[in-house]
């Protein structure tokens, strides 16, 4: 029995030394060179990370927008207000969401702490879309009174109905989309990082 | 090249023996192996911009390779697709005795779960149980503990 396990005992470290002697063999062997890395580097760009300057020249075009609407509408300058300051804040908090992604891919803390801090951030994005849901709806309230306090009615009313809600829904869709990416980024993180919990 | 991609480069060729060693350990053919070893490199570039030195470099080298393979092969899983490693590629040169008993074992190395498997190859990788508790996450008893029942496993898993 001792015999057997002495023997499997040096296959171990004969494997090991095997293994050695493979690596000295792929040293001494061209794998990559600068071209191929350099290629990767280029590919490495974060995609998702970058959509976050995307925000910013909406917020002007959407300024631009609303400013016509308020006046083309008689839209009362509280509400332009009110928009402004909504959407500026889903912009700017978009746009640090985003950053931190970078730093969160890149971390090279201790893994459990990491974890714990990527599991926070999923918590907080959640948070986030759970609190912008309700003032979203709040805010498609206070647009419905506003056009209504115009007195607009017919085709004009119509048609004011229509591109709010095509404006709303493309709005809702972008906010899910970054969301559920946002979202699938951190459970993919966690997903590879969390090792340990495929040990029994 | 700017200097940070130079270093970036030397450290990649420093290292691209353990980079393909890990790879070979997680693909069933070379294109495999080439897939994997692309998206460790954009992995590791992605990570070398804000790598703040918090953790040895070789140490995150690993766990960056290991979780982009692992994160690779529960996707391939997810599309069910089964996946018979290391049956295509054969690094271990030669046809005597003592090469077909580490090919062998090598083909048992294969047959343990991915995390078994991940940490096997730390351990042939040279790395401390220090260094292989910070890879992996968990205590270094616990690294002790389990690399005794990998070796374990390995003995009971048939050829």
């Amino acid at each position: 029995m001792n015999n057997q396990e002495s023997s499997e005992s040096q296959e171990l470290e004969q494997l090991r030394m095997e293994y050695a002697e493979m690596k000295a063999r792929l040293d001494r062997q061209e794998i990559i060179n600068s071209n191929m890395i350099q290629m990767s580097i280029n590919r490495g760009v974060n995609s998702i990370r970058n959509n976050r300057w995307i925000g910013f020249p909406m917020l002007l075009i959407l300024f631009a927008v609303f400013y016509g609407l308020s006046r083309s509408l008689g839209l009362r300058l509280p509400f332009f207000i009110v928009t402004l300051v909504f959407t500026a804040a889903i912009v700017v908090g978009n746009y640090f969401r985003l950053g931190r992604l970078d730093s969160a891919a890149l971390s090279a803390g201790p893994t459990r702490q990491f974890i714990t801090e990527i599991k926070c951030r999923r918590v907080q994005q959640l948070r986030w879309i759970q609190i912008m849901l309700p003032l979203f709806v709040l805010w498609l309230g206070y647009f419905i009174l506003e056009v209504m306090h115009t007195g607009r009615q017919g085709m004009d009313l119509y048609i004011i109905i229509f591109s709010l809600s095509v404006g709303a829904a493309t709005g809702l869709f972008i906010s899910f989309r970054t969301h559920n990416r946002i979202i699938a980024f951190y459970d993919s993180i966690i997903a590879q990082l969390d090792l340990s919990g495929g040990v029994k | 090249m700017e200097n940070k991609e130079l270093e970036f480069t030397k450290l990649v060729i420093g290292n691209k023996s353990t980079i393909y060693s890990v790879c070979y350990m997680f693909s069933k053919d070379k294109d495999q192996i080439e897939d994997l070893f692309q998206e460790i490199l954009i992995r590791l570039w992605n990570g070398y911009e804000s790598f703040r030195g918090e953790a040895n470099i070789r140490t995150w080298i690993y766990r960056v390779c290991l979780n982009t393979c692992l994160d690779q092969e529960r996707k391939m899983r997810k599309q069910g697709e089964r996946v018979p490693l290391g049956t295509d590629i054969d690094l271990f040169e030669g046809t005597d005795d003592r090469v077909l008993q580490t090919r062998q074992l090598y083909s048992r190395i294969n047959r343990l779960g991915l995390v078994d498997r991940g940490m096997i190859l730390l351990w042939l990788e040279g790395l401390s149980y220090d260094e292989i508790a910070a890879v992996v996450g968990i205590s270094v008893k616990s690294v002790s503990v389990r690399l005794f029942q990998i070796k374990n496993k390995l003995k009971s898993i048939k050829s």
